[in-house]
């Protein structure tokens, strides 16, 4: 095989394997050739797309206006001399009336793709110089941008004049290439419908990180108004061509490609003084977790190349022989660009929905070469969609609604105002979402008038599971504002629904890294409506759990001992009962594991005192409030009420309400700290 | 001298010179007055004298020398953050390094050597550091461990971590098996479990049969576990989805949701659910997974990427278009999950030696408190 053929044949073939179906692609998906324009309009037809979120356009049979970008290359005075009577445009095979517009003056919008990735770190100054000379190429009332591809697709010049391109830095060459993402990025986007779309990207189109396969690069392309131009920066010889047969073809790392184009390191099998010293490089970056490339074939090469030629494009590789770098190319293409025919119609006689193969001939000089958009798909109407074309005809290009966009099409739509009934998910939901506890809080208190209304809110919370995905602390708050909701109803069911809500928020609140100070502070606000809740043999267990997270946490030791304690002071329909000694010794022991040192241990001595009051043991109890003397109002409040009430005092008394439900005074504040 | 041996000699010294002269030189980084800076907080300006260093050698042999003395100098009550500034100041030191230079491996006929050097030494030194300066780890070491084990899964050398159990090397006695002195300290630290499950899917990545069952193990184990349940759910289910049985793998996706909020965890569970969807030819269904996957992290390109492609494809071209503007707003691209699925733990670094930081110097508001 001469060298330059095999080159050509080594690079399509280590495209091909790059591209070849990966994991990051959908593992096990069969090849693409199913996914016909036919089958994609039968799609469309057959099956209900997905709920749209706004109005979308659509296009109607009487009034829509389809625009075909024809490519002719020919004898230049022939193609000067060309009129609308000259073509012959088949819409589904059905004839249509066709009229020319004047392409030179409609504006153009260029998108460059240039590689950032390391493959193509020795290209790098190369690449950034062939953009600077086709951002002087383009004219002064077209718009350009830039985007470079490496692990990520990135905006390097958004859309704007051309000159800006001269202060472009030139971006550091790292990581891997997503090529097929930038491909795909590029074609679907319509920067704006009144112009017409160039792309051109400097590649080697061996990509190694991308989400979609370059079938899918096919499928998109089309369906896009862009026309794609491939410029290939580099062929060479693919070292890895050369390994013994059998042998399974290693990752295509970055750093091999690199190592493949420009021939930096020895290769075991390359013979030489590195024939038995294979030496990778010295920082070894992570290598692409991918599937190993599949047996090559020429398929994947055909699909970019078909892809760029269903726009109306082509794949330029680099010439040897001639001077066919970026920036040539692009002079080339663009001004053939600027001067494609573009022929428009109004469809007849052909189903409106669904694709639409198109074929544009030019019967009397047959020796022209003419490269058609090859059709366009016409999506069908959802159901309650209403046209954005209205009544006046709308020039569109193939298959391209020229309509508003919606403003997010990503976010959930939002309930109605008719549809929020006050106190329920929906509204707590819109309450949330914008970040106002207040307005949450709100709605809580609107569902806690009736207990009904707030069970039916706290299972709807609980069924609904993960409301705000990208902010999961939102949730975690609120289930802390439902269940102390909860806790203050006079319905038993209604409160045991609350402190079922919590124990299953206690796992979801861990950080992936283990113990944290959020964790530990929605466990304190969690412990404040536990014991707010006044079930003590269910919420008891729940607070143990919390301190084997935390076990030296003296709030958490101290509401362990609280809780221990309203078992003696709830009536036995809520879990209350006498305690026997030697409950009664570890209740006590309970309280005297509150760390002296710590915040809480006035308010453990009071509540010890007043266990011990209760027990008859007032020498002990008075000894226990010894020197005891808080600054908080309340705390000081029930001191005051500890060594002044008689032993069987409490009841319905609001201050022993009050006293027995200990922290739950203090829930708003914790709940507001945890508010992200 | 005969003239032909004095031109070997001669050839052979400057073979050997070369590389040593070729090698720019740099101030040596004064270790000692670093250190001392590192453990009053000056952690920006010490990171960035490691970032415009070139001689991790250097470093590592200085910090060595250095070390002993400065640790003493504080006292015995000073002794254990000096202890964790010393081993965070290495691991900062080999992070910087890791950008630059790792490790080295031979091809030795059928075996192989793997040489780790300065950068990877340096974490280890830390870590012997650690472990030697008290029997009983303090709860900061977890981090510390954590922290370094964030370090090699960015490098994305999984050796490092559990050694070359599938294959034979020529120097064996080099293993540095990261993994296994972290889980020795902490055994029960169920991330350094999941670490190891991720380390064991890499290396053998893309070995479908024997050895991912090793991974597979790991990960089947921790699947109900509160604290990693989640990822190692999803980690499995890639791992069904990669053999083609896409409903085990659908369950396990669901069972990650339930199981965790983490974002990054559920973008991951939600894509993957997207692509065996997808692959399914449900794709309306998948168009739902990945819209499912943005609300996690809005503008992550993978998701984006593989939704918007999806929609063009059902002639959407629309909805596909606002889907990728959104992914390509100009500046720094939101982190993708997918991307980093690989990187696992690194994702936490900036957390853990945050939390390193505040643990060898406290801001003087955390002190009051």
């Amino acid at each position: 095989m001469r060298p330059r053929t095999r080159a050509l044949v080594v690079s399509a073939a280590m495209f091909a394997a790059a591209v070849a179906p990966t994991l990051g692609q959908g593992p096990g998906r069969e090849p693409d050739h199913a996914r016909s324009p036919e089958r994609v309009a039968r799609q469309a037809q057959g099956q209900a797309p997905p709920a749209p979120q706004t109005p979308r356009a659509v296009f109607r049979a009487t009034t829509d206006l389809v625009t075909i970008p024809v490519f002719v290359k020919g004898d230049a005075d022939t193609v000067a001399g060309l009129t609308a009577a000259d073509f012959v445009l088949t819409d589904n095979g059905v004839a249509q009336s066709v009229e020319m517009i004047d392409s030179e003056s409609l504006p153009v919008d260029v998108s460059v793709i240039v590689e950032t990735s390391r493959a193509l770190e020795n290209y790098a100054s190369d690449v950034h110089e062939q953009v600077r000379r086709i951002a002087g190429m383009v004219r002064p009332g077209d718009r350009l941008e830039v985007l470079g591809v490496g692990d990520y697709v990135t905006v390097l010049v958004p859309f704007g004049p051309p000159g800006r391109v001269e202060a472009l830095p030139q971006p550091a060459s790292q990581g891997l290439t997503s090529i097929n993402d930038a491909l795909v990025a590029a074609l679907v986007r319509e920067p704006d419908p009144d112009r017409r779309h160039l792309v051109i990207a400097l590649t080697d189109s061996i990509d190694t990180r991308s989400t979609v396969d370059v079938d899918t690069v096919l499928e998109v392309a089309r369906q896009s108004n862009a026309t794609l131009v491939v410029s290939w920066i580099t062929l060479s010889i693919d070292d890895q061509a050369r390994e013994p047969p059998g042998e399974p073809p290693p990752w295509i790392a970055s750093y091999e490609k690199l190592a493949r184009h420009v021939n930096l390191l020895p290769c075991h099998a390359c013979g030489g003084p590195g024939a038995l010293l294979r030496q990778r490089p010295r920082g070894q970056p992570w290598m692409p977790h991918k599937a190993p490339p599949l047996p090559r074939t020429i398929y994947a090469f055909d699909a970019v190349k078909e892809a760029t030629e269903l726009t109306g494009g082509g794949l330029y590789p680099p010439g040897i022989f001639v001077n066919r770098n970026a920036s040539v190319i692009f002079d080339k293409v663009y001004a053939d660009f600027r001067r494609n025919v573009v022929l428009r119609y109004r469809p007849e006689g052909v189903e409106r929905v669904g694709w639409h193969d198109v074929t544009v001939t030019v019967p009397d000089h047959r020796g022209l070469d003419v490269r058609p958009r090859r059709g366009y798909l016409v999506e069908a109407e959802a159901p309650g969609a209403k046209s954005a074309s209205g009544a006046a005809a709308q020039p569109v290009d193939a298959g391209a609604p020229t309509s508003t966009r919606p403003s997010s099409p990503a976010a959930p739509a939002p309930a109605t105002a008719t549809a929020r009934l006050p106190g329920s998910l929906d509204a707590l939901v819109a309450a949330a979402s914008p970040g106002t506890l207040d307005a949450a809080r709100a709605v809580v208190a609107e569902a806690a008038v009736d207990p009904d209304r707030l069970a039916a809110l706290i299972l709807a919370f609980r069924d609904a599971g993960n409301l705000w995905p990208s902010e999961p602390r939102r949730e975690f708050v609120l289930a802390l504002m439902l269940a102390g909701a909860a806790a203050e109803s006079g319905s038993d069911r209604v409160r045991m629904l609350g402190v079922d809500l919590l124990g299953r928020y206690e796992r979801l609140v861990r950080s992936p890294l283990g113990l944290d100070d959020y964790e530990r502070d929605w466990l304190l606000a969690e412990a404040a409506v536990l014991e707010g809740a006044m079930r003590p043999a269910e919420t008891l267990p729940r607070i143990r759990a919390a301190l084997a997270r935390f076990p030296d946490d003296a709030r958490l030791l101290l509401a362990r001992a609280v809780l221990a304690d309203q078992l003696t002071a709830v009536p036995p329909d809520s879990g209350g009962r006498a305690l026997g000694e030697t409950a009664v010794a570890q209740l006590i022991g309970y309280y005297d594991a509150v760390p002296a040192a710590s915040a809480v241990s006035d308010e453990a001595r009071i509540r010890k005192s007043w266990l011990l009051r209760r027990l008859g043991r007032d020498a002990d109890a008075d000894a226990a409030l010894a020197g005891v003397e808080p600054r908080e109002t309340t705390l000081a409040g029930w001191r005051d009420l500890v060594a002044t009430q008689p032993a069987n005092a409490g009841g319905s008394d609001p201050a022993w309400q009050a006293y027995w439900r200990a922290d739950f005074r203090v829930l708003s504040e914790l709940v507001t700290a945890l508010w992200p | 001298m005969p003239p032909a041996t004095r031109l070997v000699v001669l050839a052979l010294a400057a073979t050997l010179a070369g590389p040593a002269l070729a090698r720019p030189r740099t101030d040596r980084l004064p270790i000692p007055e670093l250190l001392e800076r590192y453990a009053a907080g000056d952690f920006d300006d010490v990171a960035k004298a490691f970032d415009e260093n070139t001689d991790y050698d250097e470093v590592l042999k200085d910090l060595k020398k250095a070390a002993p003395g400065w640790l003493d100098a504080g006292g015995a009550t000073d002794r254990p953050r000096r202890v964790l500034a010393a081993a965070t100041f290495a691991l900062e030191a080999g992070r910087a390094g890791s950008f630059h230079d790792w490790k080295l491996v031979q091809n030795w006929i059928r075996l192989e050597n793997i040489y780790w050097h300065a950068p990877a030494k340096l974490v280890e030194w830390g870590c012997a550091l650690l472990r030697q300066s008290s029997p009983e780890p303090r709860p900061i070491e977890r981090v510390w461990h954590l922290a370094s084990i964030a370090l090699v899964d960015r490098v994305g050398d999984f050796e490092f971590l559990i050694g070359s159990p599938w294959e034979a090397r020529a120097n064996p006695k080099d293993e540095i098996l990261h993994l296994e002195h972290a889980a020795e300290r902490f055994p029960h630290e169920r991330r350094f479990a999941l670490a190891q499950g991720i380390a064991a899917e890499w290396r053998l990545f893309p070995t479908r049969q024997s050895g991912s069952r090793e991974a597979e193990k790991i990960f089947e184990s921790l699947q109900d576990d509160a604290q990693v349940g989640g990822e190692a759910s999803v980690r499995l289910g890639l791992m069904r989805l990669r053999n083609k049985t896409v409903r085990p793998a659908l369950a396990l996706f669901d069972a990650a949701e339930r199981q965790t909020r983490e974002p990054w965890v559920v973008y991951l569970a939600r894509y993957f659910r997207g692509l065996a969807l997808e692959n399914a030819e449900r794709r309306d269904e998948a168009v739902g997974a990945y819209r499912g996957a943005l609300d996690a992290i809005p503008g992550a390109q993978s998701a984006s990427f593989a939704l918007a492609a999806l929609l063009a494809q059902q002639g959407h071209r629309i909805d596909a278009a606002v889907v990728v503007d959104r992914a390509l707003t100009p500046g720094t691209p939101v982190p993708d999950p997918w991307r980093a699925y690989g990187l696992a733990d690194a994702r936490f670094w900036p957390e853990l030696i945050d939390r390193l930081h505040r643990e060898i110097a406290p801001a003087p508001a955390e002190t009051a408190r």
